[in-house]
């Protein structure tokens, strides 16, 4: 057994211990950051940072109570995060509904592929900030623009993933299907479709994030609403306490939306992942 | 349910003068699998090809099944050209290919589905094909959950639950277990007896090709040809335990061993 800083670790080589039981894991890492938040707290009490450049976990709880009750900029904290969520919901649900079709149509009709490839592949490793300054030109400073912004990144992930899955469809069942007398539209929906999904799944849950990642930048566009525009805003006036809270909530609202995702997926494809 | 299409032709396979060649890459000279092959398959009769892997006794069942067509030649069944994959040939691959999001019952029961039987006629084909296979309480299962025996029995069933007139068989006992792959030979058998159907059945196992066929083909290294054509002379049912103390089994054992290793300058 391995030691590290003297305490025995168990790892994936030893035969009967390759996963924690899901109580026991929840609970290490549960600790695991409450230790963390100590140490955040116990340096903030010895003074070993400043409280503006790393403000004290307790003030922040202290500035979350304020703007739970007060609000932030006369609206309420709640407000901020729907309406983020809204941005990237508003986005994200026609990223999938054209993202999943057109993705897979990609992966079963190389022609397809071949026509809209180079743009794609343009396309999605751009940063998305720098296309800030044309967004506004064409599409003004409103809703639209931020939510456009979102979509294609989704969007553009999306796409990749549904047109790997769809091509990547398994010879075999192809085989299968047309052996048991299946018409093309038959292996779509039986074979390829279904087929797909998993890594469907695993393509939404990678466009989550990304979605997620690029609200920042959506909402550096004039905005005056919305958890990053909050962090934005806060930090030019050296608020770090509400820089941090606001950094706090987009991360834990990204954990819950992936959460939601692997527990759809544990549902939808169940089959994921065994043999 | 269609009867078992004894007497229509359906069954009847012939592969007239095969030769095949595919390339594997771009600019490569194209490589021979199968050079002059010419068969004939009597209706409901088990052909057994037998020989060493790389002989392209697979690329021929691929040619019947309609995946591929040959270079030269023709595969007819019923007296009409291959072109195209159908359900009037059933396919049993080395591996179950069963698919994941459905379960066993659902598995067995795709091939009526895509033809769009009534459900009430393929629950009762498939209650029959899951008696016949020994896969009664499973029928909820995944694939996932099953043992690559029990997963070999569901493609089974998936194969056979249209009745069709052929069977293709690519080594689909190969993976398995000696015990699990000696009592499928053995199901499979009796399932034949009931239902009857010509079976095309790939294999490099000696033992195997004696105990299920009427006709083994032996063939030659690539470019596969037939080397030798043999009738195993043992009586129907044929138990496997009796087959190893005849001294025709083991005789015949050996002369198929010495015809497959025998190098190609001595034919």
């Amino acid at each position: 057994m391995v030691r590290i800083f003297g305490l025995r670790m168990a790892g994936i080589m030893d035969p009967e211990r390759k996963h924690l039981r899901g109580v026991r894991g929840a609970a290490i890492s549960l600790a695991s950051v409450a230790f963390f938040v100590f140490l955040w707290f116990l340096g903030g009490r010895l003074g070993l940072f400043s409280p503006l450049l790393l403000p004290p976990p307790g003030e922040i709880c202290l500035s979350a109570l304020e703007m739970f009750t007060d609000g932030y900029r006369q609206l309420p904290l709640w407000y901020h995060v729907a309406v983020s969520l809204g941005r990237v919901f508003g986005a994200f649900i026609p990223a999938v509904l054209i993202g999943v079709p057109v993705g897979l149509a990609m992966g079963v009709f190389p022609v397809l592929r071949a026509i809209l490839d180079p743009f794609v592949q343009f396309f999605r490793p751009l940063p998305k900030l720098a296309l800030i300054p044309l967004v506004i030109l064409w599409l003004g400073i409103g809703e639209v623009s931020k939510v456009f912004l979102i979509f294609i990144s989704a969007f553009l992930t999306i796409l990749v993933g549904c047109a790997a899955a769809a091509s990547g469809t398994d010879q075999g069942r192809l085989r299968l299907g047309r052996a048991l007398g299946a018409t093309d539209r038959q292996l779509l929906r039986s074979i390829v479709f279904p087929g797909a999904l998993p890594e469907i799944f695993t393509s939404v849950r990678l466009a989550v994030g990304v979605g997620w990642t690029t609200l920042i930048a959506a909402e550096m566009v004039a905005a005056d609403t919305g958890i990053g525009w909050m962090v934005l805003n806060a930090s030019s006036y050296m608020r770090t306490d509400i820089v941090m809270l606001g950094i706090i909530l987009l991360g834990l609202t990204g954990y819950i939306l992936d959460l939601i995702i692997v527990a759809l997926q544990r549902i939808i494809v169940p089959w994921d992942g065994k043999a | 349910m269609a009867a078992p299409a004894a007497g229509t032709g359906g069954g009847r396979v012939v592969f007239d003068r095969i030769a095949h060649s595919f390339s594997v890459g771009n600019g490569e000279s194209p490589t021979e699998a199968i050079a002059d092959f010419s068969l004939e398959m009597e209706e409901g009769s088990f052909v057994c090809l037998l020989g060493p892997s790389g002989c392209g006794k697979s690329t021929l069942l691929n040619l019947l099944a309609g995946f591929d067509r040959p270079s030269s030649g023709r595969v007819l069944v019923g007296g009409r050209p291959v072109l195209r994959p159908g359900p009037d040939r059933g396919i049993v691959f080395q591996e179950a290919n069963l698919l994941p999001w459905r379960n066993v019952l659902e598995n067995i029961t795709l091939g009526p589905e895509l033809a769009g039987r009534p459900r009430e006629e393929t629950f009762a084909a498939a209650r029959r094909f899951i008696r016949l296979t020994g896969l009664e309480g499973f029928e909820s299962h995944a694939p996932y959950e099953l043992s690559g025996g029990m997963r070999q029995r569901v493609a089974l069933a998936r194969a056979w639950i249209t009745e069709p007139p052929i069977l293709l068989m690519d080594e689909p006992f190969g993976a398995l277990d000696a015990q699990t792959r000696l009592s499928m030979q053995e199901l499979l058998v009796s399932i034949l007896e009931v239902t009857g159907a010509t079976v095309l059945f790939v294999t490099h196992d000696v033992d195997e090709a004696l105990f299920l066929a009427d006709v083994i083909v032996v063939m030659t290294p690539r470019p596969g040809r037939i080397r030798q054509t043999l009738v195993p002379p043992f009586p129907r049912p044929r138990r496997y335990e009796r087959l190893l103390l005849n001294p025709a089994f083991t005789e015949l054992k050996h002369d198929i061993l010495q015809a497959i290793r025998r190098p190609e300058y001595e034919i």
